[in-house]
């Protein structure tokens, strides 16, 4: 046993596992002795040091005080950050043994502050330091009442079932045993089994709660331990299933769960909170959380959390680089507001990094782990400050973030942008796909984002359409296939079931309706809605009709003929216009027996009805429909074929791809496409092979087409073919001069690859800043006076998901300037600034 | 009766067609209908041999060897609309058929010679129609006139084609016995309506229809026989099958 002295005059209390802390305030330790090497430095610098790496993870120990764990080669040195100062002061434990492989879990009890590992090391609160041997490699550890610490198993990745306490005595460290916990394989029923990833916690009454662990309906599982003689009672399951959940001791003596089930992030367990009253031995749920509080990550354990003053409750340390924030309210019959605030944005990812409330309105955030260039994961050095805003929920400077993910849903109505849902996927282990439920409203004018309860359903992915100024009508969006939401995504993922889910918020209110799943509507797409009616169409050419009020759904008319993956427009008037994806190119005349039978002139007074013929091939022709209110007068009509996708009519092989169809406010189709190189006649004269663009006219009797931008499009290899080096897509946006009017631009980028959702949000909702994600975004808008493209925008590609970015004359003017952000929707978000 | 393929081997080795049974006689009185750039009919003479073919269970039985001359060309050079090459391809010599008039028909007046035609299979395109989608046949007829035969479909099996309904000069006419088209193709009309023209000489549309793609079906219709409400009537139809070929 060594000691070593270390003053100090602290006032330590309640001690959690994993390092959090809820603490009293008190002065913690005095100056250590400075080297030239060891200097303070403020915990900015600190934390932009990325070459430093840790022994353990990070310990709040005061009110304004939290304790970083740094490796220095074999030398174990211990930064003090001092939030008041917001400086960071170095102390080496010499007595420590490491090496790149050891790590200590480090707890803090009233005796002092307890390293244990290999080795046990205390270094008390007078200062000194005791040490003993010992057999742990980062262990589940709880600090008790009586100052002693209790040890279960020897790594938290492995089963717990060892129990050992650690207690100082005149003689130094002395461990006990305290038993067994019993094994899976013991043949045992008991409540409780030696699991890994089982979180722990001391109780006011100086019992140990233990928590979750392992997999399967095991992780509900929950037992108090008495630490003193090691008994174990079965105490009731957790409403959900949590390993390397987080533990939060609340000011009432009550203990909040959350997070959990580490190897999926697409479970709704960690989405769930859940609060357990020792008292009456029974759980309460919270409102569920907008984002999965999900670590999954090499070296990564769980969440972390913290309660402020105030009795506000934070959340995080999970794969997202923000926090979640719930504000107490004791008229509710939680106790707290009905949904979590995102606050942040953190400045870097800290997975399984340690939370500390630091004053009413900050959050301390130090250590954890976070995705590197390539590959994942490294050490976050250091620690940063997280304010939460004056107002709940209310953020700056256009910080949504929830317009950063991909797909998510976005409507505009004047100065308003309703946002929710929306997706990212990033590799910190294994590929994680995360759904967001977050739902904004984005205010143009002030760039005031205000955060609404969050959307009662979880979809990759929703449409959005406003049905009056205070109601806002959302449904969830079918994935693009089963790889993904994104067009071309080759990610596998679970994905949420509520493609075909609806749900009304309404802002005066400040609620949402109860969330309504039509299974039949799942494919469709939400396409207008008003007062008590919604207009949705399914890829497959179906019109569907919604009355919200009873949530009744009336099929309005399907497509003569086959159609899949159509793309669709609802316009005014009653018409809609299906263009796409892969069709019946003939009809045929349908025969009206009782009708011609009767009529003397069966060609004037029998109208002609068509049905679909032909294989499905892809769609040189689009379908027009015109919607009547009397029966069987409803009509569908094709439009003329393209000549750039022809379709031989004896062989039916087709020439040319379809890379992207849309339809324009005015009904017009227009199409970027491939035309083929092996068959230059088919196309016409002077055209080249490769990339093109074409445009119906309104009536849809004839293709014109588009001149390609300059510079967007370069010859491959074989220089036999042009194409977008960069990958292309034609965009619609509403015209703020003339808002029933739309602009038509062609924007270079692939900002739909799931894959690289992790990139663009690297540095947070601001916006990438890695070189593969930069110069990435060029905006052409074709001037219809001209019929020329011209480039209006260039930008970081990160940037431009929800930075306002102005476009250049002549859109922009001296008297106007347009503003524009969300380059990664279908539709951007465009608007006047003066 | 129009003639088969020219890759039928049974009918490449005699130059011919074979027939079951002992029906037919050497002798005159056909025409050829053919078209390359232009149609045209020819006298021409039916030759007749005696033969035996195959039969699935059983000995062989008598069958017939017909072959016709002078045609205006070799029979292997006879592409019908269904091998017909690539559209770019030069127009391909066409023999629509040959045929006897015989009973009613007999007095039918008929000239070797240029024939008033206004489609034939051997043409490069049909015209496209008004209603591209629809796979009806437009048929230019003179003055400025034009008939339509357009692909129909009862409503409750909208899967095949009931009738081909001939539209022209302000009547519409259903004709019968189109088949074996499914849903999955297109009507190809060159394919469908093998020649359009005036074959009795009374001004009027006259049609010869592949009822189908595959075997041999064909009907004549002539606007001489039509009954009153109607276009034209059906003057004759020949099916066609390989005497030898099995399941038949």
């Amino acid at each position: 046993m060594s000691v070593t002295r270390f003053p100090a005059s602290a006032a330590m209390c309640a001690m959690l596992a994993g390092g959090l802390a809820f603490l009293a305030a008190g002065p913690a330790y005095p100056q250590p002795p400075v080297t030239a090497a060891d200097k303070p430095v403020s915990i900015d610098s600190l934390s932009g040091e990325s070459w430093r790496t840790t022994f353990a993870v990070p310990l709040a120990t005061g009110e304004r005080e939290t304790l970083y764990f740094e490796r220095n080669g074999a030398q174990a040195r211990m930064w003090r950050l001092d939030w008041k100062h917001l400086s960071a002061s170095p102390f080496v434990i010499d007595a420590l043994p490491l090496t790149d492989k050891l790590r200590y879990t480090v707890v803090q009890s009233t005796t002092g502050i307890w390293f244990i590992g290999s080795t046990v090391l205390l270094l008390k609160a007078d200062g000194t330091q005791v040490s003993a041997s010992f057999d742990a490699d980062e262990p589940t550890a709880v600090a008790l009442k009586d100052g002693s610490v209790l040890v279960l198993g020897r790594n938290q990745h492995n089963h717990t079932e060892q129990m050992r306490r650690l207690t100082l005595t005149a003689q130094g460290i002395a461990v006990e045993d305290k038993g067994l916990l019993p094994h899976a394989s013991s043949g045992l029923k008991v409540n409780y089994m030696a699991r890994y990833g089982v979180a722990a916690i001391t109780l006011a009454d100086g019992r140990v709660l233990t928590a979750g662990g392992g997999s399967g309906p095991d992780s509900r599982r929950t037992a108090l331990i008495e630490p003193l003689n090691g008994q174990v009672q079965p105490a009731a399951d957790m409403p959900h299933k949590r390993t390397f959940a987080t533990l939060l001791a609340l000011p009432d003596g009550r203990i909040l769960a959350a997070g959990g089930e580490h190897l999926r992030c697409t479970d709704h367990d960690v989405r769930t909170v859940d609060v357990y009253d020792p008292k009456r031995n029974t759980w309460q749920a919270l409102p569920d959380l907008p984002f999965p509080l999900c670590t999954d990550a090499y070296y990564a354990t769980g969440p972390a959390s913290a309660v402020l003053a105030d009795g506000t409750l934070v959340l995080g340390a999970h794969l997202e680089q923000h926090l979640l924030a719930l504000r107490p309210a004791p008229q509710s019959a939680t106790g707290y507001a009905a949904f979590w605030e995102v606050i942040g944005p953190t400045r870097r990812q800290r997975i399984s990094g340690v939370l500390q409330a630091v004053s009413r309105t900050e959050v301390a955030f130090a250590g954890g782990l976070h995705r590197g260039q390539n590959d994942c994961c490294y050490g976050t050095p250091g620690a940063e400050l997280v304010s939460l805003p004056a107002q709940p929920g209310r953020q700056p400077d256009f910080t949504s973030f929830g317009l950063p993910l991909q797909a998510p849903g976005a409507a505009q109505r004047g100065k308003h942008v309703f946002i929710t849902a929306g997706h990212v996927f990033s590799f910190t282990g294994s590929g994680q796909m995360r759904y967001s439920s977050l739902a904004e409203i984005l205010d143009l004018d002030t760039g005031q984002v205000q955060q609404l309860p969050a959307l009662p359903f979880v979809s990759g992915s929703a449409q959005v359409v406003w049905l009056d100024d205070d109601r806002v009508l959302v449904k969830g969006q079918v994935e693009d296939n089963d790889r993904g939401f994104s067009p071309g995504s080759n990610l596998s993922s679970y994905m949420p079931g509520s493609a075909g889910s609806l749900a009304i918020y309404s802002l005066k209110n400040q609620r949402w309706s109860n969330p309504t799943a039509i299974p039949e509507l799942r494919d469709a797409i939400l396409l207008e809605g008003h007062d008590d009616e919604a207009i949705l169409g399914s890829k497959d050419a179906t019109l569907y009709r919604l009355r919200l009020s009873t949530m009744q759904m009336e099929r309005l008319a399907s497509s003569p003929g086959k159609h899949t993956g159509a793309g669709i427009r609802w316009l005014t008037g009653g018409r809609a216009v299906f263009a796409g994806g892969a069709m019946q190119q003939k009809r045929i005349s349908l025969i009206d027996e009782d009708c011609e039978s009767a009529a003397d002139d069966p060609a004037a007074a029998c109208p002609e009805h068509f049905a679909g013929w032909g294989p499905l091939l892809p769609a040189t022709r689009y379908q027009r429909f015109t919607l009547s209110e009397q029966p069987g007068q409803s009509q569908w009509s094709l439009s003329a074929a393209s000549a750039n996708l022809a379709v031989d009519p004896e062989t039916q092989d087709t020439h040319g791809e379809e890379l992207q169809t849309i339809i324009d406010v005015d009904g017009r189709v227009t199409r970027l496409l491939l035309r083929p190189a092996a068959n230059p006649a088919s196309v016409g004269q002077n055209a080249s092979p490769g990339l093109a663009i074409e445009r119906s006219n309104g009536a849809g009797s004839a293709w014109q087409p588009l001149p390609i931008p300059d510079g967007a499009v370069e010859f491959n290899d074989r220089r036999d073919t042009q194409a977008c080096p960069r990958g292309c897509r034609l965009l619609l946006a509403q015209d703020p001069r003339q808002p029933a009017k739309e602009l038509l631009f062609l924007r270079e980028g692939k900002l739909e690859d799931d894959w690289l959702s992790q990139d663009y949000l690297a540095d947070g909702p601001a916006g990438g800043t890695k070189e593969h994600t930069r110069q990435l975004l060029r905006v052409w808008w074709l001037d219809e006076g001209t019929h020329q493209w011209r480039e209006i925008l260039q930008a970081e590609a990160g940037a431009m998901r929800s930075r306002p970015l102005a476009l250049k004359a002549p859109l922009s003017g001296p008297g106007a300037q347009m503003q524009s952000l969300g380059w990664h929707l279908s539709h951007p978000v465009l608007w006047l600034s003066r | 009766m129009p003639l088969p393929a020219a890759d039928n081997k049974a009918a490449d080795s005699v130059a011919g067609w074979e027939v079951g049974g002992k029906d037919f006689r050497s002798g005159a009185g056909w025409w050829a209908l053919a078209c390359e750039r232009n149609c045209a009919l020819y006298a021409t003479r039916l030759q007749v041999r005696n033969a035996k073919h195959a039969t699935a269970d059983g000995s062989q039985v008598d069958s017939q060897l017909l072959s016709w001359s002078p045609l205006p060309f070799a029979l292997d050079r006879a592409t019908p609309a269904k091998y017909a090459a690539d559209a770019g391809d030069p127009p391909q010599p066409f023999l629509v058929g040959v045929f006897k008039p015989v009973g009613a028909l007999a007095a039918l007046r008929l000239q070797a010679g240029p024939l008033q035609t206004w489609l034939h299979a051997a043409m490069k395109f049909y015209p496209a129609p008004d209603r591209a989608d629809t796979m009806e046949i437009r048929i230019p007829l003179s003055g400025n006139q034009h008939a339509s035969l357009v692909p129909r479909a009862q409503p409750a099996a909208a899967d095949h084609i009931a009738v081909l309904e001939l539209r022209a000069y302000g009547k519409r006419q259903a004709l019968n016995g189109y088949n074996n088209l499914s849903q999955n193709e297109v009507l190809n009309p060159r394919q469908v309506l093998l020649w359009a023209g005036d074959l009795d000489g009374d001004g009027k549309l006259d049609l010869i229809i592949s009822h189908d793609r595959q075997d041999i079906d064909v009907a004549v219709y002539l606007s001489s026989l039509a009954q009153p409400g109607e276009l034209v009537g059906l003057a004759g139809s020949m099916r066609y099958v390989f005497p030898a070929s099995s399941g038949r």
